[in-house]
């Protein structure tokens, strides 16, 4: 009796342990899109150190003075990057701090366009005035930005819609990377390092970065070492910063997209966290009734 | 806000390809199989787009054809249009490979983005990599904090601020445990193996800590794409109010 009952609790465990993972993915599907239907639903966004610090710096900046935003991501990472650019921008706008766009991605320069048109609208910002978008050159990091540390118009001659650098009434700024006051990449790769190992430790700009949070990991030492200003982190970090434009009364409006996300990624990863539990649970249950799939328990200790 | 023709069916093809890849999560099919295609497709169309017109045109056919000018104006000027040219025939030169008898002569270009690799990212490594991490973990194990400035959030005992000690002896103790992980020569058994584990669990933090940020990461861009429905396909193009 006592057999059957211990082979029948085996059984339970070792289905827990055969879920079907697209069970699994409606959960995380319903977890994700029910808090978008219940706008009552909020989660407090807690604002971390490396965002609270990219936002000081840019504070702190005089205003009237230049910053690169360098758009060094393809469409696939937008909802992570671009509520990041959105509020940099705001940042900077609100500030008359005049922004420069440039590119190491294909695709950035398109993407960069059509977020600083739609907030320099806002605010009531021109184009080659307030911002110039630079667009993309080949070459990587070593021969674009130590080029720029030589002269601007050297690597870009026209704007990415082809117009000279000197029809540009903004570009009377920005002759060399010296005349910039900090450089941030928003970036699905490892720009920011380069960004960093360049412009900051040979020629001596600040810089900060934006980066996905498959990335965040690898950019905590930079923070550490004063090599990096300041980190948005995913798409927490851009909702840390449309916190912190909230909080400091520079735009009452700026809760975008990454707030909104903020509920239904907290609900994903609560599911994420029960699954991985039960998981667990089941594999280390299933271990002790000898019952786990597969066959007896190994000695290493799992899968 | 009224839409264009255009932007409709830009939204509904969006939507479309957004279930058709979705659908793989179901089982391979032929509507993922198509909508692979035609990412994989689009994506090498920008790609060749982009360089033929940002790439070739912008920075080697204008400059070229001005340097081709200049030079024939006053050929004293040579000199001048050398770094426009000269980058151009090291490009050249590496279309040699597709031609068995001077294929030997793409070894030229390719010897000199080696050397200027080499050259740049040394520097580059060590000046980001190796020396600020190396300054970086070189800190005070115990931190004295200055008496004069007051910060109500940190927790200290006496003049020691207790979570920066703290972080500083993890760090300190934590990155030697991993370098001694990683050196092979000895045995990793009695309190060297304890030493070593310590540095495993290091490692599985750092690991877990990255898993972490990569499911947020991965749950962020099918954000992303549920936003796209909810608000441009369902209330946009259909024209469906939904609450929130």
């Amino acid at each position: 009796m006592a057999k059957q009952q211990t082979k029948q609790q085996g059984d339970i465990w070792s289905s827990l342990l055969r879920i079907d993972r697209r069970i699994i993915f409606v959960f995380i599907f319903v977890a994700l899109v029910v808090p978008f239907l219940i706008p009552s639903l909020t989660v407090p966004v807690e604002v971390q150190r490396p965002a609270q610090d990219l936002f000081d710096a840019v504070a702190a900046l005089p205003e009237g003075s230049e910053v690169i935003v360098s758009f060094d991501y393809g469409p696939s990472t937008i909802p992570e990057l671009s509520p990041m650019a959105i509020a940099l921008a705001r940042h900077c706008f609100s500030r008359d701090i005049r922004i420069y766009a440039t590119a190491f991605y294909m695709e950035g320069p398109a993407i960069g366009e059509a977020l600083l048109r739609q907030v320099a609208e806002e605010y009531g910002k021109e184009e080659h005035v307030d911002f110039v978008n630079l667009g993309f050159k080949p070459g990587g990091p070593p021969a674009v930005i130590m080029g720029l540390a030589s002269s601007v118009s050297q690597v870009f001659p026209t704007d990415k819609n082809n117009t000279p650098l000197e029809d540009i009434p903004a570009m009377q700024y920005f002759q060399k990377l010296t005349d910039i006051e900090l450089c941030i990449s928003l970036s699905a790769s490892t720009y920011p390092e380069a960004w960093a190992g360049y412009a900051w430790a040979r020629v001596g700009v600040p810089c900060g970065g934006g980066v996905t949070a498959v990335m965040a990991a690898d950019f905590y030492a930079f923070l550490d070492t004063g090599q990096l200003v300041g980190c948005l982190m995913g798409m927490k970090g851009a909702a840390e910063y449309e916190q912190l434009l909230v909080d400091n009364e520079i735009d009452l409006d700026a809760h975008g997209d990454a707030t909104r996300a903020m509920p239904p990624q907290s609900m994903a990863h609560l599911v994420i966290i029960v699954f991985v539990a039960i998981g667990n649970v089941a594999m280390y249950m299933s271990g002790r009734t000898g019952s786990r799939a597969g066959g007896k328990r190994r000695k290493s200790g799992g899968r | 806000m009224e839409m264009t023709t255009a932007e409709l069916i830009g939204i509904w093809v969006a939507a479309a390809l957004t279930f058709c890849a979705l659908s793989f999560l179901y089982k391979d099919n032929p509507f993922y199989q198509v909508a692979e295609s035609l990412f994989v497709g689009v994506s090498a169309g920008y790609g060749a787009a982009f360089v033929l017109h940002q790439v070739i045109y912008q920075d080697v056919i204008i400059p070229l054809s001005v340097s081709v000018q200049v030079v024939s104006e006053e050929p004293s000027a040579l000199l001048q249009v050398a770094n426009r040219i000269l980058p151009c025939i090291l490009g050249l030169m590496i279309l040699a490979r597709f031609f068995p008898s001077i294929g030997w002569i793409s070894r030229w270009p390719l010897a000199f983005i080696i050397g200027y690799g080499t050259g740049f990212n040394v520097m580059f490594i060590i000046q980001t990599f190796l020396l600020p991490q190396i300054y970086g973990m070189v800190k005070p194990l115990v931190e004295v904090a200055d008496p004069t400035v007051t910060t109500p959030d940190v927790v200290m005992i006496g003049n020691v601020p207790l979570m920066a000690t703290i972080s500083n002896l993890v760090l300190f103790v934590g990155v030697l445990a991993v370098i001694a992980y990683f050196f092979f020569s000895k045995p990793h058994t009695g309190a060297y193996g304890k030493f070593t584990k310590f540095g495993v669990w290091m490692l599985m933090l750092g690991f877990g800590a990255t898993y972490g940020n990569t499911v947020m990461a991965r749950m962020s861009l099918l954000i992303g794409r549920i936003q796209f429905l909810l608000d441009d396909w369902i209330q946009g193009a259909m024209g469906i109010n939904l609450p929130g």
